[in-house]
């Protein structure tokens, strides 16, 4: 059955580059499409003015919209993307689970949490520091009643995970049944993820926490393979499972954390992505983390960039990614009838 | 080699003794629930015992750091569904890891070792196949494979042979106890075949309701048919074939003399 057999190095080799190729390509692309139209060449000029201070005679008007509005959003798209698929990827392995999505810690309950508090009570508060505290808080609250059964496990990680969502969006809710309506609008917004606001600030608060936070899961990556054995595995292999985990999950909420913090909630993009690079080039971690990067970096921004291009609104992300998202996972569900779920 | 001085773990253990020397093949023998794994594992260091103590090499397997055990100690677990679809190189180069440093992956060098032991288990073929698509024997074996990348001198295998055919049972045994004949390991293996266990095994361990019951010389031992009936509580004749002891359960057969209704007669064996 050659189908069954893993495609040669060179195979891989070159599914490897188009995938870097293709993210680096629709990246560039989106930067080029605006209400302007598409125009291929103007990242480039815009990149040599404002790298290199060049000259290349583009009106300031269009050079402001390209460089403070349209550069940043992109950066940070791409950012959450990478941290989104790459986190959704680490955690699938360290809970042995390929249905986890990087949310699942309570970083996307606290974060709303955060938001919610913030417009209503403390208008002074940046809505995205208040996100990124409570988003981390969140996380350190489904550790703590996971260790409430004694050993932190899998299964009481996950089951604290849905308990303290569940928890944080009851109050969620009972803040958007009392706020004025107008200021709950913002909320909502923000739960539905949109890149909207983005400005050279958030790019900055953002990326120190993503940036970091991807080198450690990129350095940790051949441990991701063994933290996805049975536990007494990969002790006996000689892995201190409890610290590497913890230190997993450390790395990832920092930077799902930063990413709601600067987004809101973009669903399906950490679930998705490493289940489409596992398709392509199989489970192992040492491709599986970077491509994911890439590849959620690449799907995010197209996917933002389909959301402020298809209408003459700029509609929340998490719609679009949540309508491509959809149908992946039910033709996902048709390949599983003929055994293609193994390699998801 | 290892040692297991008065070990008792929980309520499954109870003042356990062994000695296992070079080069040495034991089979744990003993019913469900006897706590043969848990005796595997407290050896691996993956349960600590409540009294006494184990040592490996001499050492107080306590104090040495999950690095150090792995290097010295290689766990073979029963064969099971992986939940990613690694290839068999990817996974059995995961063997490497106590030889590798916290951020390094294996090398080069690590690669052509993996293609090595690959070979020597006849399993060169499966290199680049998917560790889902494998037979439960041939999973086994790259588990096994897996194992001897660690390079360490003692093996302990849990149930190698659980849900395999004959053929697969007899192949998987018989690759490992040829390798460790070659390599001059340490190998102490539960089975739940006592035919297996006399074939195999330089020693057989009886333990039941964690004590054990009784050590044996697989090829001839005065009280065997006594110690594996008191072992099993079922009623069953040892005959000897070509040099070998052959556990025979006829006895136990519905119509036959010594079973059915005189079944009954022998309760005392059903504990």
């Amino acid at each position: 059955m050659p189908s069954k057999i893993l495609p040669s190095p060179k195979g891989l080799w070159r599914k490897e580059a188009f995938i870097v190729t293709a993210s680096i390509l629709a990246i560039y692309l989106s930067l080029s499409l605006g209400p302007a139209g598409f125009k291929p060449g103007l990242a480039l000029k815009v990149l040599w003015v404002k790298l290199w201070e060049g000259d290349s005679g583009i009106s300031p008007g269009i050079l402001n919209i390209f460089w403070e509005i349209r550069t940043p959003r992109v950066l940070l798209a791409a950012l959450v993307g990478a941290a989104l698929a790459s986190s959704g990827a680490a955690l699938q392995a360290v809970f042995r689970n390929p249905l986890v999505d990087p949310y699942l810690l309570g970083l996307s309950a606290g974060g709303a949490l955060g938001c919610a508090v913030a417009v209503a009570w403390l208008p002074r508060v940046p809505v995205s520091l208040a996100a990124f505290l409570f988003a981390y808080l969140a996380a350190f609250l489904t550790y703590g009643v996971a260790r409430l059964s004694g050993e932190v496990s899998r299964i009481s990680l996950i089951l604290s995970g849905i308990i303290v969502s569940a928890g944080l969006m009851a109050l969620v809710s009972l803040i958007k049944f009392m706020v004025d309506p107008h200021r709950m609008a913002e909320i909502v917004t923000w739960m539905m993820g949109s890149f909207a606001l983005s400005t050279w600030e958030v790019v900055k608060q953002t990326f120190p926490p993503v940036a970091l936070g991807l080198a450690g899961l990129y350095l940790l990556r051949f441990r991701l393979n063994l933290l996805s054995l049975p536990e007494d595995e990969a002790r006996s292999l000689g892995v201190s499972v409890e610290k590497e985990r913890a230190a997993v999950m450390g790395l990832a909420a920092l930077v799902v954390g930063a990413g709601v913090a600067a987004a809101g909630i973009v669903g399906w993009v950490g679930l998705m992505v490493p289940h489409l690079v596992r398709l392509s080039v199989g489970p192992d971690h040492r491709r599986l983390i970077p491509l994911s990067m890439c590849t959620g970096a690449g799907l995010l921004v197209v996917s933002d960039t389909l959301a402020r291009t298809l209408t003459a609104f700029d509609l929340p992300v998490g719609i679009i990614t949540s309508l491509t998202g959809i149908p992946f996972f039910i033709y996902l569900l048709k390949q599983q009838r003929t055994g293609g779920w193994e390699y998801a | 080699m290892l040692e297991v001085r008065d070990l008792s773990f929980a309520q499954i253990l109870q003042e356990v003794n062994l000695t296992l020397h070079k080069g040495e093949f034991v089979v744990l023998l003993g019913p469900n629930g006897a706590g043969k794994t848990t005796l595997l594992k407290c050896l691996l260091g993956l349960y600590t015992p409540t009294r006494g103590e184990v040592l490996v090499c001499g050492r107080p397997l306590k104090h040495l750091t999950y690095k150090e055990r792995a290097r010295l100690l290689a766990y073979v677990p029963q064969s099971y569904h992986p939940v990613f679809p690694y290839t068999v190189l990817e996974f059995v180069l995961l063997g490497r890891t106590p030889h590798l440093g916290f951020l390094s992956r294996p090398g080069k060098r690590d690669e052509i070792k993996a293609r090595e032991v690959l070979r020597s288990l006849g399993l060169e073929a499966l290199v680049r196949r998917r560790l889902t698509d494998l037979s439960g024997g041939e999973r086994q074996l790259v588990l096994f494979a897996r194992a001897l990348l660690q390079e360490a001198p003692i093996f302990l295998l849990d149930e190698p042979t659980a849900n395999l055919d004959l053929k697969h049972q007899i192949e998987v045994l018989t690759t490992v106890h040829r390798l460790a004949g070659e390599r001059g390991l340490t190998v102490v293996a539960t089975l739940h075949d006592p035919n297996l266990a006399f074939g195999f095994a330089d020693r057989v361990v009886l333990i039941k309701k964690g004590r054990i019951l009784a050590e044996m010389n697989p090829r001839k031992h005065p009280r065997a048919q006594e110690l594996l009936e008191e072992l099993y509580e079922i009623p069953l004749e040892i005959l000897y074939f070509r040099g070998y002891p052959l556990v025979s359960l006829t006895g136990a057969f519905p119509g036959n003399p010594l079973g059915g209704e005189n079944h009954e007669n022998r309760g005392h064996f059903m504990g």
